[in-house]
């Protein structure tokens, strides 16, 4: 028994380092070797499960999914002892890196979308969050139609712990600013604003979207909503690289609105892009490319991980635009491929058009 | 659009301070936050026509009735239907508005009705030979009126306790709150109940005299945070207009323990945290700082975050490295203790900050397989530096590394990467690598004697561990006992994960591979060719026994590595024992 002390112990160390995620980690990887060494299933879950929660405030996805598999696996094995019902939730996050990884094809992400509809049917459970992550995929791929289909069986399902009122409002703001139909979307914005509706992140991801679709068509709003976004910036209790997609938003809408603060937001996710899933590594490398293609040299502090540091902190822009063009334009091909479309590629292609970049 | 008249909006007063007293205040006394601003202010107004002018506030207590009075510039019949009857008006006059006063946003007598029925304010203006009576209430009605002429010029705001809030006016609880908020302003403040006077304030706070000592400044640090610190240092910043102190904590800090630092705007106390005001190096110190230039946010209990605010923090910086720099020539023995006790911090900040990285480098201690060694050691000693940021891989290496006299640093917390990195470029002298396990293998010495014998045993094992997702080699290394040994990093044992997994029925078997961020890397089983059982197991021919022989090893070096056993493996052992006992019976057995 022993070993489960050992364990604790390395729970108590991860709550002293709660800050450091890359050594948190590390820790519980070795939570999950004891327990396995031991054969002990509930803590095996119970660690791997952790680790899922860990990895899910980062921007990377490059284990959540093993595990995820590992506690499936477990669940089909001894059903009378773990509960898929248990860990559904976890399965809409597995299902959102699985179509955010662009090497996985689309028969395989809609393979584990079959398979999550049909644990939450034989579960009896409400699959209000499938209809979010699945409207979330087809906006990825452009159809914001499909996308108010999904929203609106997401809304007839019931509530449930993550999926909360102010989550609804963000998948419509999402899909009405996708839309370009800013009006709808402010209406709604009111309404989150009158009941001072609040939730991890949110609304300032709702903010970020908003003043990130107003800025790129120059509607005037857009500054209102930036101001938002930096107010409700300051609210927030934690801030994590898992937020690259909305701090790019808020980077690129500072960038179009010319706002003093862009470049300490870039300093600040610069090296968020390490390990990140595909998507977000695409949405930053995309924006920070049309940021950097003003050309010039700049004094930054990055972090040394970075694949372009400079010891002396300053940064030829040029060579920075190159960097992230090339890793987008890479990125955007390689979803498409997979997508069977050219929607990203033409959406970076749009971009660069803005920006008064040559083709 | 003739027939559209314009209405006004009706404001329902209880419902807008019951608003107040739950969202926007964070607490039912900061009616004496509000009190003590409004007083100074009317003080600085007065000061700002007589420079030699003394302000003060005296505070009466009779019974449930508190009395904040003024000698500031007071209030004429039209400055107060002007200031204190429309909600949201500031009084605040002129150019000085932004500059020298403290209050922004005139709602905050509002606070006021949290805790009393009615506010009653009487006052004689500086300008004017009159005085005034306005009473204010909670149902949004106001009376004024004329009285006789008060003795003094100034302002006094009567408040008669709601009975919930009477503990609130009891003489002890207004002087720790008039400490909390106001123990930093410029002016006199007295308590006056049954005719006697104590003089609490005297304007002049010791973290503000920059003629106060040192020894001053650690009794008055351990007086506020009732902690005995380490040492003091002062903070100034131009933008933003900072002044301030900072203490080092004498003990090690949790990173994710609350930072309590006590924040002043204009000398009127704001907010006890500033998360994007305070560099990271803060966690280890608490601060006590007031800023006459930053702006606060609406509710006036934190600040907004600009250009003015990212400058000050890094002037800020400045005086924290200044004071690190002065204390290596002064008092070196501080600076150590400093360093042995907050490292983890002084390293995120190294990692950050390269002329902190300069500055200390030298003293930043570092976990090795040698013990703890400070990097000024680690460089005098080792010109080969190996680091490894995988906890795991650093367990295993650790073992091996030893004995080949190797010094491996464990860079397991973030910045260590981000500090080694940054070594790396600024010591080309020296050689830093990244060690895995499997570098460890290229270290041992290579097999000898029959090369031939010895790759066709390489064949024969990789067939029976390429089951258990593995491959061999044979090499030559200390001590001779050991049969062999399994080294995996940790890609090579999520490599042996997703084998395993990659069988099962759900449907994430199939994308596993593609969450990797690396190429597949296969762990490795050692075998030690000075080792007897080695040397015997090549001869053997029969492929039952070798066989059994190998997955037995196999097993084995998995428990000497502390290695996880899965089922299979287990299985796969027990078979092979079975093997052996038929065989060493089968000696036994009687012949027919």
């Amino acid at each position: 028994m022993m070993y489960r002390l050992e364990i604790q112990k390395l729970l108590l160390e991860i709550d002293d380092n709660i800050e450091d995620a890359e050594l948190c980690m590390r820790l519980i990887r070795q939570g999950i070797q004891i327990a396995d060494k031991h054969n002990d299933l509930e803590w095996g879950v119970e660690m791997r499960y952790s680790l899922i929660h860990e990895e899910r405030a980062t921007s990377s996805c490059s284990e959540s999914v093993m595990a995820f598999a590992w506690i499936l696996n477990v669940c089909d094995q001894y059903p009378d002892q773990f509960h898929e019902a248990d860990f559904l939730l976890e399965y809409e996050w597995m299902l959102c890196s699985a179509y955010s990884n662009a090497s996985l094809s689309t028969e395989q992400i809609q393979a584990v979308a079959d398979d999550l509809y049909l644990r939450l049917d034989r579960n009896q459970i409400t699959k209000r969050g499938y209809y979010f992550t699945m409207a979330e995929y087809v906006q990825n791929l452009g159809d914001y139609r499909k996308g108010e289909e999904y929203i609106k069986l997401a809304m007839q399902e019931p509530f449930d712990e993550e999926n909360v009122e102010i989550m609804e409002y963000d998948y419509r703001i999402e899909n009405l600013v996708l839309m370009e139909r800013f009006d709808e979307a402010i209406m709604l914005m009111e309404q989150v604003e009158l009941k001072k509706l609040t939730n991890f992140a949110l609304p300032f991801e709702t903010y970020c979207a908003m003043a990130y679709c107003m800025a790129k068509t120059k509607d005037k709003r857009a500054q209102i909503y930036l101001d938002k976004a930096k107010a409700s910036f300051e609210t927030l209790r934690e801030v994590n690289s898992s937020m690259l997609y909305s701090m790019t938003r808020l980077l690129y809408a500072m960038y179009l609105l010319e706002d003093e603060m862009m470049w300490d937001i870039f300093e600040r996710i610069a090296d968020w892009e390490i390990g990140a899933e595909d998507d977000l590594h695409f949405m930053l490398t995309r924006h920070a490319a049309m940021i950097c293609s003003q050309g010039g040299t700049k004094e930054l502090k990055l972090s040394p991980r970075v694949s372009y540091y400079e010891a002396n902190g300053m940064y030829d822009l040029n060579k920075l635009y190159h960097y992230f063009d090339e890793v987008a334009t890479q990125l955007g091909l390689r979803f498409d491929k997979r997508n069977g479309s050219d929607f990203c590629s033409n959406e970076y292609r749009e971009l660069k058009v803005m920006n008064g970049l040559k083709l | 659009m003739e027939n559209q008249k314009q209405f006004q909006f009706q404001v329902n007063m209880k419902g807008m301070i019951e608003l107040l007293s739950e969202h926007i205040y964070s607490s039912p006394t900061v009616f004496v936050r509000e009190l003590l601003q409004n007083g100074m202010d009317a003080v600085t107004v007065r000061k700002g026509i007589d420079e030699s002018f003394k302000g003060k506030i005296d505070i009466t207590f009779e019974g449930d009735r508190l009395i904040f009075q003024d000698n500031g510039v007071g209030l004429t019949q039209d400055d107060v239907h002007q200031f204190l009857s429309v909600i949201g008006q500031s009084s605040k006059r002129g150019e000085l508005a932004d500059k020298d006063l403290i209050g922004k946003f005139g709602i905050g007598l509002l606070s006021c009705l949290v805790v009393s029925e009615a506010i009653v304010v009487e006052s004689r203006s500086l300008y004017k030979e009159e005085s005034v009576r306005w009473t204010g209430k909670a149902d949004g009605t106001y009376e004024v009126e004329m009285i006789p002429l008060l003795d003094q010029v100034g302002t006094k705001v009567i408040l008669d306790a709601k009975k919930a809030w009477r503990s609130l006016f009891k003489r002890e609880e207004v002087k720790q709150n008039v400490l909390f908020y106001g123990s930093a302003l410029p002016i006199e403040v007295n308590l006056i109940e049954n005719g006697e006077v104590e003089q609490f304030l005297d304007g002049n706070p010791v973290w503000l005299d920059n003629d106060s000592s040192k020894e001053q400044l650690l009794q008055y640090g351990k007086e506020v945070f009732k902690t005995r610190f380490l040492d003091v240092f002062r903070l100034y910043s131009e933008a933003g207009e900072i002044q301030g102190v900072a203490y080092i904590i004498p003990n090690k800090v949790n990173t994710t323990a609350t930072k309590e630092h006590k924040i002043f705007l204009k000398k009127m106390y704001l907010c006890d945290q500033a998360t994007n005001l305070l560099p990271e190096w803060t966690s280890f110190v608490r601060c006590i700082i007031n800023s006459n230039g930053l702006q606060p946010t609406a509710s006036r209990e934190s600040l907004m975050n600009n250009s003015t605010l990212q400058e000050a923090k890094k002037e800020l910086s400045d005086c924290f490295k200044e004071y690190l720099k002065t204390l290596s020539i002064t008092n070196p023995e501080v600076l150590e203790k400093i360093i042995s006790i907050h490292h983890m911090f002084i390293k995120a900040l190294a990692a950050s900050d390269n002329e902190i990285m300069t500055m200390f480098e030298d003293y930043l201690p570092f976990e090795t397989n040698q013990g703890l060694m400070s990097f000024g050691e680690i460089k005098e000693t080792y010109k080969n530096i190996y680091y490894t940021p995988s906890l795991d891989d650093y367990r295993q290496i650790r073992r091996i590394a030893g004995s080949q006299n190797k010094l491996v640093i464990n860079a397991a917390y973030s910045y260590e990467t981000d500090l080694i990195e940054k070594i790396k470029r600024s010591h080309t002298e020296l050689t830093l690598e990244r060690i895995a396990p499997n570098d460890i293998l290229e270290e041992f010495e290579d097999a000898i004697d029959d090369t031939k014998r010895i790759e066709e045993f390489i064949e024969k094992a990789n067939k029976i561990l390429k089951r258990h997702f593995c491959k061999a080699e044979v090499k030559r290394f200390e001590p001779k006992d050991t049969t062999a040994i399994y080294i995996a990093n940790e890609d090579a044992l999520t490599s042996k994960n997703i084998q395993s997994l990659s069988q099962t029925a759900n449907p994430f078997a199939s994308t596993l591979q593609h969450f990797k961020k690396k190429e597949e890397v296969m762990p490795t089983l050692c075998f030690n060719q000075q080792s007897e059982l080695v040397e015997k197991v090549m001869l053997i021919d029969d492929e039952e026994l070798f066989e059994a022989l190998i997955n037995v090893v196999y097993v084995q070096a998995l428990m000497l590595g502390g290695y996880t056993i899965n089922k299979k493996e287990m299985d796969t052992f027990n078979d092979a024992l079975y093997q052996f006992m038929i065989l060493g019976m089968s000696n036994f057995l009687p012949k027919f």
